[in-house]
């Protein structure tokens, strides 16, 4: 701690008579000043404690406005936008092909051209 | 300055210098506290303060009641600017700082009311009616002469000489250089001296 040193030289008479012209302030409810700055201190003091307590918490409470847009549009996404494409595995393709196999069996030829017109006639009317 | 207007006032005594309440070890603990929030150590600062600080309001503004704002807003601005206190520098210059800072700004500010009434504690009960009339004189002429001082010479002289602070200290309250104090304080002295001078003639 500093110490401050009275350098410059007093003038006891000035200072006395200085004191004589203005008086003493005068006396004041000592209590009731304590009690009103402390009164007044209490809500400052609290938001101290408070920021002092959880910097953390103080600091991401401003995120979280910010994280619940971001959830929202998350979620948002998943459910309309990104639709998963059906799977479709190998046995699945394989009883698919072997249906249309049984159920129309010049579909090769049809698409080929090389079928005759009685064939087409059949494949139409599924004899 | 010696003479009758010297001993017309010496028996007022005289307040205790910035030195015996100079500050102590654990203030910078103590604002460390406060800065957690710490109502006890704010309120020990408010304990150990706020006597000097009503006392040298009170010197500025010149009212009871304004004085015990100010003092509480001086207060309220140090949990404010805690943050920007330095630590390892002493809390007192600070403060003090704050506070006649702001009671410079508000004896600008505010329509202060009459202060021409002689306080209770600057009356005196001479020993005969010709004495009481020398003190009324004296007092008049050098409240007078105060007022027609420069501000910054008559705060330097409330705190200097009714308030007891060192010339190094008002230097840090007012962020001035511990010359520019002593060239202010000597313009200060010679004018009142001035004021005074007839009753040092006819001592």
């Amino acid at each position: 701690m500093e110490t401050w040193t009275d350098d410059i030289e007093r003038d006891p008479a000035l200072t006395a008579a200085l004191r004589g012209a203005y008086g003493d302030p005068p006396e004041t409810e000592w209590d009731a000043l304590r009690g009103a700055v402390m009164a007044r201190a209490e809500l400052p003091l609290a938001r101290m404690r408070h920021t002092r307590r959880s910097p953390w918490q103080a600091r991401f409470r401003a995120l979280v406005p910010l994280a619940a847009a971001a959830g929202v549009v998350g979620t948002a996404f998943a459910l309309g936008v990104h639709q998963p494409e059906p799977r479709v595995t190998a046995a699945d393709r394989a009883q698919v092909e072997l249906i249309l196999n049984e159920s129309l069996p010049d579909v090769s030829e049809l698409v080929a051209s090389q079928a005759g017109s009685d064939q087409l006639l059949d494949a139409a009317i599924g004899s | 300055m010696s003479g009758q207007g010297a001993h017309l006032a010496l028996d007022v005594p005289l307040r205790p210098s910035a030195a015996a309440v100079a500050p102590v070890d654990d203030e910078a603990a103590l604002v460390e506290r406060v800065r957690a929030g710490d109502g006890a150590a704010f309120e020990t600062l408010v304990n150990r303060y706020m006597r000097r600080a009503f006392s040298v309001a009170y010197r500025l503004l010149g009212q009871k009641e304004d004085a015990e704002d100010l003092v509480q807003e001086a207060f309220m601005a140090v949990l404010q600017r805690v943050d920007t206190f330095q630590a390892g520098r002493p809390f007192a210059p600070w403060f003090f700082r704050i506070l006649v800072n702001r009671g410079l700004n508000a004896r600008k500010a505010r329509t202060l009311r009459a202060v021409d009434e002689i306080p209770e504690t600057a009356a005196h009960h001479g020993p005969s009616p010709e004495r009481d009339a020398e003190r009324t004189e004296l007092r008049d002429r050098l409240r007078t002469a105060m007022e027609t001082l420069p501000e910054r010479q008559r705060t330097i002289v409330q705190l200097f000489d009714l308030e007891g602070f060192a010339g190094p200290e008002i230097a840090e309250i007012l962020e001035i250089s511990d010359g520019t104090v002593r060239w202010h304080l000597h313009e200060a002295r010679k004018t009142l001296k001035k004021a005074l001078a007839p009753y040092e003639r006819s001592a």
